[in-house]
């Protein structure tokens, strides 16, 4: 008779176990049921500002490249650039932005240096050959990238940068901050929860497995892009997007304990994502099919720094120790001609070393 | 007693399957169920073609430096037939080995000191003169002449005064042997320099394969870095090479159609066409694998890819045939049978297209050679 009970016992469980697959169990009495969608409509959902926001550094971004095609010289305005920084005189070809009253510079860190880095891309975009020591044109593939003096490429400082200093540490500080906010405080956590998620730039229906095209209205922008870019070996896709669902399914519910962990699975993955990309751009210079392919090897470099500079923002729970951030920021903020030119690619194998032990990638 | 067990045993399995049944797929690429022995390939790989051709290539850069050495000290028609022979031999074994570019040989970046191309992204139209198979003379001679340099380093001038480019020019230009009775010492130097460290570069190689062998044959999977993702890479990376250093940039293919005959693989030698087709046979021998059942083409079958891996064989028999047509030294040719050479351009086309983009497709290999991320 006693052993009747096992297989009973079993069956209850499993059922308790299946119900969790839509509903998260929780001894909390104040939690409610609730299902987590397989995209991001939620009915009171939000992001307005964030998707506009992204919208702005890609038009500023697009404009600053029009001048890498070709071999010659294609002039960049810099009253132009200057509209797109600071959204004046109506800059953007997307007219809801001119209107949109919110700039890329409000929420972003260190917003000097990055100004200058998109005047630094006007200023050399001056028809001359770049050379250790003169900023200039290096030839990429049939078209050109601008470099300073010292290799780096400023629009993709700029952009990668920006991804940093702007998306990326306004989403870690959003996240934290719902983090500690009281489970019935919904609006509130619901609007940063938004925000943060507006600023990964993916569709509300997002698709791992869709492989979306450089026209499709809908295709992931900046970080979005990145998510399969560079995140697909450590499913960053999935697993951020996943757990941005979560979240927010949980913040309607009060479930505190879920919506906190999904914080923390999306602060780890996405800060994981930045020292993936980090990590191509300070390997693929190394390559023996990029070695004095300056053109490719700057570029890389260029866009390798503002990733690394990305990770000056990481969360509370990062693993990056401040020693190791120290040293790859000095490391990237070396001359480049310097870094390609080292036998043994001393710093850049350093700088691989440092990320992928951190990060396990 | 015994049903309890079985009741926990049952419980247990349906649990572990409900849980499962929770987890939502994620972006993993799924692998192929297949059972193909994917780790039995690459030691074959490693064991029958990556270490002997090493192996090999060792011993004819034996036999070169004993021919350089004759004709260094008593530079002649006399000496220089035999160290032709010795270095085309050489040049052909390094075009036998150059696709196992990864573990070990990029590791000492083997590619870039041996026989330096300056990068597919590089073109003549938009770099100037020093690209592709080009040799820095001006920088050979200024080494020659200073007695300083330091050949391990990465700038393109010196990357352009060293390897197999750099020994055909100071062994067969027009009047090299003239050259060693002025600065001769110097000029002796500057040659064994050269080849001693292709000589050091490639005994390194051979010294780490028997370390890095574990890992490579312990790797199957494709994705970037592993070993069958790096020779699928490296297939379509020398067809590349072939598409635009090798045959298309001097046939004008980069330039609107402007010519540079002296930029051809081994041009100071004249074997640019033995060179090109040692090349694609040598890749089709790495696609077949050395043993039968246990190459990538084995792989692409057991993949059910029969009508993909039929293509690849015949299109790679039909390029190595139109790249036999080429008549050596190919500079001539590209001006006198200017239709040959680009007939054989047209199948090297046609065989990277579905090594670079169907295999890779087939083998859910990620082509990484490429400055394409599309910013």
């Amino acid at each position: 008779m006693r052993s009747y009970y096992l297989p009973a016992a079993a069956l209850l469980t499993l059922a308790a176990s299946v119900t969790s697959c839509k509903k998260d169990k929780n001894t909390d009495p104040d939690v409610k049921a609730y299902t987590v969608p397989t995209t991001y409509n939620f009915g009171n959902a939000n992001y307005t500002s964030s998707t506009q926001r992204i919208k702005m550094a890609v038009e500023l971004d697009t404009y600053l490249k029009t001048a890498n095609t070709g071999s010659t010289l294609v002039p960049l305005d810099k009253t132009k650039a200057d509209n797109l920084w600071n959204n004046a005189n109506n800059p953007y070809s997307d007219a809801s932005l001119n209107t949109s009253g919110i700039n890329i510079i409000t929420p972003m860190a260190n917003a000097s240096l990055f100004k200058s880095y998109v005047d630094s891309s006007v200023i050399y975009n001056n028809g001359t050959t770049a050379s250790q020591g003169t900023g200039g044109f290096v030839p990429r593939g049939t078209n050109k990238i601008i470099v300073g003096p010292r290799g780096l490429e400023y629009s993709q400082a700029y952009t990668k940068g920006v991804m940093g200093s702007l998306f990326f540490k306004e989403a870690m500080r959003l996240l934290a901050s719902v983090k500690a906010m009281d489970p019935k405080d919904t609006a509130t956590a619901q609007a940063a929860w938004d925000e943060a998620f507006g600023y990964l730039a993916v569709p509300a229906d997002y698709d791992t497995s869709k492989t979306y095209t450089s026209t499709d209205a809908n295709r992931p922008l900046l970080w979005g892009g990145y998510l399969a870019e560079r995140g697909k070996s450590i499913q960053a896709g999935g697993i951020i997007f996943s757990a941005f669902l979560k979240g927010r399914a949980a913040i309607g519910a009060y479930d505190k304990t879920v919506r906190n962990a999904q914080a923390d699975t999306i602060m780890a993955k996405w800060e994981q994502l930045a020292a993936a990309s980090a990590l191509a751009y300070v390997t693929s210079p190394t390559a023996s099919s990029a070695i004095g392919n300056l053109g490719t090897q700057f570029h890389a470099l260029s866009e390798g720094l503002g990733f690394i500079l990305a990770l000056q923002y990481r969360s509370a729970n990062s693993k990056l120790s401040a020693a190791d951030f120290t040293t790859l920021n000095n490391i990237i903020h070396k001359d480049f001609y310097e870094l390609i030119n080292q036998t043994g690619f001393t710093d850049l194998t350093t700088a691989q070393n440092i990320l992928k032990n951190t990060y396990g990638l | 007693m015994n049903r309890r067990i079985i009741a926990i045993f049952i419980a247990f399995t349906v649990l572990t399957g409900a849980f499962y049944a929770c987890n939502k797929p994620n972006d993993n690429t799924t692998q192929n169920t297949d059972t193909f022995d994917k780790g039995a390939m690459l030691a074959d790989y490693a064991d029958n073609m990556i270490v002997p051709g090493y192996k090999s290539l060792q011993s004819e850069l034996a036999k070169l430096k004993t021919a350089s050495d004759a004709f260094v000290n008593a530079p002649s028609d006399a000496t220089q037939a035999p160290l032709k022979e010795a270095f085309k031999n050489v040049y052909l074994q390094y075009q036998r080995v150059v696709a196992f570019q990864f573990g070990p040989a990029e590791t000492a970046l083997l590619d870039i000191y041996a026989n330096y191309a300056g990068g597919i992204d590089y073109s003549f139209a938009t770099a100037g003169q020093l690209t592709g198979f080009s040799v820095d003379t001006a920088t050979i001679e200024n080494n020659i002449s200073s007695g300083t340099y330091n050949l391990a380093t990465n700038s393109r001038s010196i990357l352009y005064s060293q390897g197999f480019p750099a020994l055909g020019y100071l062994y067969f230009a027009p009047g090299a042997a003239g050259k060693f009775s002025t600065n001769t010492a110097a000029r002796i130097k500057y040659v064994n320099d050269v080849l001693s460290r292709l000589t050091t570069l490639v005994d390194g190689v051979v010294a780490a394969w028997p370390t890095y062998r574990a890992d490579f044959i312990a790797n199957t999977k494709t994705n970037v870095g592993s070993p069958i993702g790096n020779i699928v890479n490296q297939l379509a990376y020398q067809l590349d090479m072939t598409k635009g250093p090798r045959i298309g940039w001097p046939l004008g293919k980069a330039s609107n159609g402007t010519t540079f005959p002296d930029k051809c693989e081994g041009y100071y030698a004249g074997i640019s066409a033995a060179l090109a087709k040692e090349n694609v046979a040598s890749l089709k021998k790495v696609y077949t694998g050395s043993t039968a059942g246990r190459g990538l083409a084995d792989y692409l079958k057991a993949l059910k890819k029969e009508t993909l891996n039929a293509d690849v064989l015949a299109q790679f028999d039909i390029t190595i045939s139109a790249l036999q047509q080429i008549n050596d030294p190919m500079s001539s040719s590209i001006t006198a049978q200017p239709a040959t050479v680009d007939a054989a351009y047209k199948e090297v086309q046609k065989l990277l297209t579905l090594i670079k983009t169907d295999v890779a497709s087939a083998t859910a290999v990620q082509i990484t050679f490429t400055d394409n991320d599309g910013d």
